[in-house]
């Protein structure tokens, strides 16, 4: 067998080898990673080239009136966008300890269709105070974010009445726990 | 030899080299995939007991009576004392437990702890990156724990591992072709976990091994609650108007009443649709669901064992709605099953039913 022949049945088969495997590997792909991946530091939802994403919330909060929410706009393109956009709180919370799920989300606060335009120039930034009015209880707190018929899940938080109370070191979680477990 | 054979030759080597290498990856990395729902028989299940949850106890001696022997049974519980109290409660049928005992608070809902995928030598049971409403619930911030808790416990056979996703094990339904994906994981990943559908759909892939069917319209709640798949090619999807035309006959208390509005209906038919395209034949099965959302008179909550040529479903009945449990358990029967029923009754005020209260680790 001359060079020649070898060499075209190496190329052949490195051709055929990557080939197949192009066509075969993705399927093949297995659950060999779960482990904790990353977090998106800031969800935004990006509308017509503009961002909409709210301030970052305390992850926990006490009963009582509900934080104000900023709803930050951002459009870095290089044309003016106009664009309607709601903000909604949803509120649940477990209906017992042995319960499966908490219950059915219900909404505290939803913007008012008047005052859901926004208008914003090129470049421009603009930051939005939502103050609901809603008194929050126990549970949790959902701020969904929603425009161009997307939403997303734009920030997150639990009411505790425990909220930032530390005993021994321990969260409030833990300290809620304790408080339980105590006859 | 002509250029012709020598093209071949290189080919063949070629496409045989790279199935060599697709075949060792698959079996270094684990050729791990998400149990399926009615593949294979029940080798080894999960169940929960806690104080304050003997509502589960009516389902677990009915079901455990109609389970074969050689099913593994492990039930978790937070210490000796629930565990003697649950022993006591099943009589005879405790002799067959295998008790995990964890320490630490927790619930009566085995399914939405974890997935299992089943693996040349492991199975893996993978929990979800943080469970809904654990800041201000004690006993779901302790059913964070039960993975690794099972897993320490049958340790040699048994790994735990913590997704990067948020998502409770019922929003994960597997088939052979498909993982179909509940609305929540949505919502819950979305610009949370990751930035966009297509890396959501990647993630879910790594996580499964299987390719996930989202079910972006479904009803708000645990897939097993509105959809069930009972084989290759065929899903069962809850219909509200099939239990409208029964619900006549007599249903029992429901929470709000029973909610049979077009937006609800919207919500199963837009399941069947995003089955019916993805190559499913699709039939249905009648389904109440309540103003409330969450508690559901449900038939694809089922436990399936796959064994043997006529496969058997454990299927949640409920009293007070026995002309709905009659028309369940015939479709059950023309999807070629033979039906034991276990009477879900306590349960379901609690938003959960057989499927939600027992967790299937190890099939054939």
């Amino acid at each position: 067998m001359t060079r020649s022949c070898v060499l075209t049945v190496v190329v052949w088969a490195a051709g055929a080898f990557a080939a197949t495997l192009a066509l075969l590997l993705p399927p093949a792909l297995q659950a060999v990673d779960p482990t904790p991946g990353g977090t998106v530091a800031t969800p935004a939802l990006t509308v017509n080239g503009v961002s909409l994403s709210i301030r970052p919330l305390a992850p926990t909060t006490r009963p009582g009136p509900a934080p104000v929410i900023e709803l930050v706009a951002a459009n870095p393109t290089a044309a003016p966008v106009g664009l309607t956009y709601e903000v909604e709180l949803l509120a649940t919370a477990p209906s017992s300890p042995m319960s499966r799920v908490m219950v059915m989300p219900r909404s505290l606060y939803r913007t008012p269709p008047a005052e859901n335009r926004l208008v914003l120039e090129a470049g421009q930034t603009r930051t939005i105070a939502i103050a609901s009015g809603a008194t929050l209880a126990r549970g949790e707190i959902q701020v969904i974010v929603r425009s161009g018929g997307n939403q997303i899940m734009a920030g997150q938080f639990s009411v505790s009445a425990l909220a930032g109370a530390v005993a021994d070191g321990k969260p409030a979680v833990a300290v809620q726990q304790s408080l339980q477990a105590q006859p | 030899m002509n250029r012709l054979r020598l093209r071949s030759l290189g080919l063949a080597l070629g496409v045989l080299a790279a199935l060599g290498v697709v075949a060792w990856k698959h079996t270094a990395t684990g050729g791990a995939a998400m149990l399926s729902e009615y593949e294979g028989a029940l080798r080894g299940i999960v169940i929960h007991y806690a104080p304050g949850s003997d509502f589960v106890l009516p389902v677990y001696r009915q079901f455990l009576q109609q389970l074969p022997a050689d099913v593994r049974v492990y039930v978790l519980c937070p210490d000796a004392d629930a565990y003697a109290q649950v022993r006591k409660e099943l009589g005879a049928l405790s002799s067959r437990l295998q008790p995990v005992l964890v320490g630490h608070a927790m619930t009566a809902w085995s399914r939405d702890r974890w997935i299992a995928l089943r693996g040349p030598r492991y199975t893996d049971v993978i929990g979800p990156r943080g469970e809904a409403g654990a800041a201000v619930w004690p006993q779901r911030q302790g059913d964070q724990r039960l993975a690794a808790d099972l897993a320490e416990s049958l340790a040699g056979r048994v790994r735990a591992r913590t997704s990067g996703l948020y998502f409770d094990g019922g929003d994960l339904l597997a088939g052979q072709r498909h993982v179909f994906v509940a609305p929540d994981v949505i919502t819950r990943n979305l610009q949370r976990t990751v930035s966009s559908m297509a890396e959501l759909e990647h993630a879910l892939q790594r996580l499964t091994g299987r390719t996930p069917l989202f079910l972006p319209e479904a009803p708000r709640h645990h897939a097993a609650m509105f959809m069930m798949q009972v084989s290759h090619d065929t899903v069962l999807v809850g219909d509200p108007s099939l239990a409208r035309s029964l619900a006549g006959q007599g249903l029992p208390p429901l929470p709000g009443g029973a909610d049979f509005s077009p937006p609800t209906q919207a919500s199963f038919d837009s399941v069947a649709s995003v089955c019916a395209a993805a190559g499913y034949r699709v039939r249905r099965i009648p389904v109440v669901p309540t103003a409330d959302g969450k508690c559901y008179l449900t038939y694809v909550n089922v436990i399936i064992d796959g064994r043997g040529p006529r496969p058997t479903v454990y299927l949640p009945i409920y009293q007070g709605a026995e002309a709905l449990n009659a028309a369940a358990e015939r479709i059950w029967q023309e999807a070629g099953y033979q039906v034991r029923a276990v009477d879900c009754t306590s349960t379901y005020q609690h938003f959960g039913n057989l499927h939600c209260l027992v967790n299937v680790l190890e099939r054939t």
